[in-house]
């Protein structure tokens, strides 16, 4: 008996595994952390730009720079870009740009996230059955199930959850707690970064705007005081807080599908500018001042 | 330590092959106690105080209710003991709660002691194990046989075997609830060559499907019943939601025992069934009797008939049934969800009682299996929200929502596939009782390699995030 169910064991296992390499999955846009995790960590390939952030960056896919096969956008819901980071450091894969969302900094980092996806690292990229994105009866429902066409149409029936989750920001931004905590994991951040520009890596870092109530909490402006003051290497580029437009927003902190398009402009903006900016400092550096031969 | 972890496998197999060595024959016992010292301390070696505190307790109080021939005296000490396990349940499960309570009440905040209350932490298992403490105790003091002849006058065997009784690992965290007189008698040398392998792989592998594949892929399913997320579904998503969840408790708390019986059987010892198929129950009391029939049974035996059980007359019957089910209710926990809960099936059991004679022809059968299912179904939503206020607006949800339109988006359709398994589990239960297709079901036997083999490839390819037992939280 043990030895007959041993036997169909190792069938389906290796048949499923053979099944995975020789059709393996497009990247997809996976909810469950450790699905997303694994899909960047896994997917054999490198990227000239990565996003990383929570589930508020989770759509920025709308302008040119957060487009095309060189760019992954590694949001991490519920978790902060600290993860993302990590995740980054410890698959190697390094990129020429980072775009770093700094909203959810106070949750540190994930560290069962990190332990789950490179447990048995070499073992999963080995066998692809047993990465969690590989998930055999889920894969068989998203090709049973009907295809989801618009997300924002939810906006309507969860406008209830939502009202119960600004009233619940609005509780949790009017004091500051944990700010040595807090400190501590931008240090963390911070030793992140300078590894990764030492690497050779271009950081920008943003804040996505939030409901003006919440940006102009006192929670808000410490935590935005403690990042620049914290993270504030001249090898980052800091993308200025948007004050100038309001942005509407689902439950507060995620912005609006359109809205998301808006601000997504203007990260391209101020991409373009700092970079322009970059060019015309590297210039001014490679020209020989005046009178220096003499 | 979880049984579905990786530590778990590695001390399972080290003791396995120490404990079947010829050499180690006679150590057997203190072999397993040992397992079950590092499976309980593994992550908090500051718990195994409090269960070696409460081992040896109930050892030395039961053994000297057990030598002691004054029977004002072994009254005395039985008391004392059992007194001794409530208050270590108590103080620390209730704790809490009451030090919240006696805060909300009174003005005074400045008490060191309602603070150190406040943060004191739940030890995992404590409802199981000072449950068996106080089995141990009132067994002994009824004569039952907990100690053979030759072993009652060796005081450090006696704590050897009750330290064993209490802590086997199998059972510790979530039960079964062992009795010390099924127990007792089965502590002697095991071989290696009397294993029922084909048992042994039964129970494993249907245990660790139901937890890995089916209960923990429904946990995230089902948390549309959180606060506030209900209120943004139709009732017909929220009914789905509910089997759901009727079905991951079973799955986890069933999945858990399957787990602990099989490896009973792996190291010799036969550990009760706590579940019989119980949402095919036609009536409450069935449900009971299928349903962690470990506590049901230890309820009935140290506290229904204790109380009087049905010989009292028929109202104080009824008094006894709620008061064993509000007992039931708030051993799950120190929030008032669970005493409600627990109260509520004390008095459905007692309408059933009251009202209505057991059915005979099967359309009665039917409907009482439905109600049943239903109400043991919503009732289980007091496990997901342990919030009174929450439950109540749920309930309003539930009839509110009628008319909101199904969103496509939802989980209903993984809900289906994730609960599956576990209706096919009563399904072949239901033909392998019937006669005609007891007769059909009998040539399928064959492919049961293929079906856990099956279930053993989804384990591994198909596990949900790896999360607690429900159960351990009581």
């Amino acid at each position: 008996m043990i030895y007959k169910v041993a036997f169909w064991v190792i069938i389906f296992f290796l048949g499923y595994n053979v099944y995975l390499i020789e059709f393996p999955l497009k990247n997809g846009d996976y909810y469950m952390l450790q699905e997303k995790a694994e899909d960047f960590v896994f997917d054999n390939r490198h990227y000239d730009t990565i996003l990383v952030g929570s589930s508020l960056v989770r759509h920025f896919r709308n302008i040119p720079i957060f487009q095309g096969k060189q760019f992954y956008n590694l949001f991490l819901n519920g978790s902060s870009a600290a993860s993302g980071i990590e995740l980054i450091i410890k698959s190697g894969k390094i990129p020429k740009v980072l775009f770093v969302e700094t909203h959810h900094l106070t949750k540190g980092l994930n560290d069962t996230l990190i332990k789950n996806v490179f447990q048995g690292y070499s073992i999963k990229q080995f066998l692809p059955a047993l990465q969690s994105k590989h998930k055999f009866l889920n894969i068989i429902i998203k090709k049973i199930k009907p295809q989801i066409k618009k997300l924002d149409s939810r906006g309507v029936f969860f406008r209830e959850i939502f009202y119960h989750h600004i009233e619940q920001l609005r509780h949790e931004y009017s004091s500051i707690s944990d700010s040595l905590k807090y400190i501590q994991h931008l240090n963390k951040v911070d030793m992140q970064l300078q590894y990764l520009t030492a690497k050779g890596c271009t950081i920008y870092l943003f804040e996505v705007p939030i409901e003006k109530e919440l940006a102009l909490s006192k929670r808000a402006k410490f935590l935005r005081f403690k990042n620049h003051q914290i993270l504030n290497n001249k090898n980052y580029q800091w993308i200025p807080y948007d004050y100038h437009n309001f942005y509407k927003t689902t439950d507060g902190i995620h912005l609006l599908q359109n809205e998301s398009y808006i601000y997504e402009k203007y990260i391209e903006w101020c991409f373009q500018r700092a970079r322009k900016k970059d060019l015309i400092n590297k210039r001014r550096a490679t020209l020989k001042p005046l009178g220096s031969d003499s | 330590m979880l049984f579905n972890s990786i530590e778990f496998i590695i001390l399972l197999l080290v003791t396995l092959f120490l404990y079947y060595l010829p050499v180690f024959r006679r150590l057997q016992v203190a072999l397993l106690i040992a397992a079950s010292f590092i499976f309980y301390g593994f992550y908090q070696p500051g718990l195994l105080v409090l269960l070696v505190t409460c081992i040896l307790a109930n050892s030395l109080m039961s053994y000297h209710i057990h030598q002691s021939i004054d029977r004002a005296r072994r009254k005395l000490l039985l008391i004392v003991s059992v007194v001794f396990n409530l208050f270590l349940l108590c103080f620390f499960k209730y704790g809490a709660v009451l030090a919240g309570f006696y805060l909300n009440v009174s003005n005074n905040h400045n008490s060191i002691f309602l603070d150190y209350l406040l943060l004191l932490p739940l030890p995992i298992g404590i409802s199981f194990y000072t449950f068996e403490g106080i089995s141990l105790l009132v067994d002994v003091y009824r004569k039952k046989e907990t100690l053979s002849q030759r072993d009652s006058s060796n005081l450090s065997k006696y704590i050897l075997n009750t330290s064993f009784f209490i802590s086997f690992f199998p059972h510790l965290i979530s039960g079964p609830i062992l009795k010390a007189h099924s127990f007792f008698p089965q502590i002697q040398t095991k071989k290696w060559s009397n294993i029922e392998w084909e048992a042994v792989l039964h129970y494993l592998v249907l245990g660790f499907f139901f937890k890995m594949v089916v209960a923990d892929n429904l946990e995230d399913l089902t948390n549309i019943l959180l606060f506030p997320y209900f209120n943004a579904y139709s009732t017909y998503s929220l009914l789905l939601a509910v089997f759901g969840f009727s079905i991951q408790m079973f799955a986890d708390f069933a999945g858990y025992s399957l787990i602990a019986v099989g490896l009973g059987l792996l190291l010799g010892y036969n550990l009760p069934q706590n579940f019989c198929y119980p949402y095919l129950a036609t009536s409450f009391s069935d449900f009971w009797h299928r349903w962690h029939i470990s506590l049901s049974s230890w309820l009935k035996e140290y506290v229904y008939i204790p109380l009087g059980g049905n010989r009292k007359g028929e109202y104080r019957t009824f008094l006894n049934v709620f008061i064993v089910m509000l007992v039931g209710g708030i051993w799950h926990g120190s929030s008032w969800t669970y005493a409600i809960w627990g109260g509520m099936h004390g008095l459905f059991i007692i309408i059933e009682k009251k009202y209505s004679s057991p059915a005979q022809n099967i359309v009665r059968k039917i409907l009482g299996w439905l109600m049943v299912f239903i109400v043991v179904s919503i009732l289980w939503v007091l496990f997901k929200l342990p919030n009174i206020h929450h439950f109540v607006l749920f309930f309003t949800a539930l009839f509110k929502n009628i008319d909101k339109p199904i969103i496509k988006l939802g989980n209903q359709f993984e809900i289906l596939i994730y609960s599956f398994p576990i209706v096919l589990y009563y399904l072949r239960h239901i033909l392998f009782q019937h006669s005609f297709t007891k007769l059909y079901m009998h040539k399928f036997t064959s492919l049961r390699p293929l079906v856990y083999g099956t279930m053993i490839f989804l384990m591994i390819v198909n596990s949900g995030n790896a999360g607690k037992f429900i159960y351990f939280q009581f």
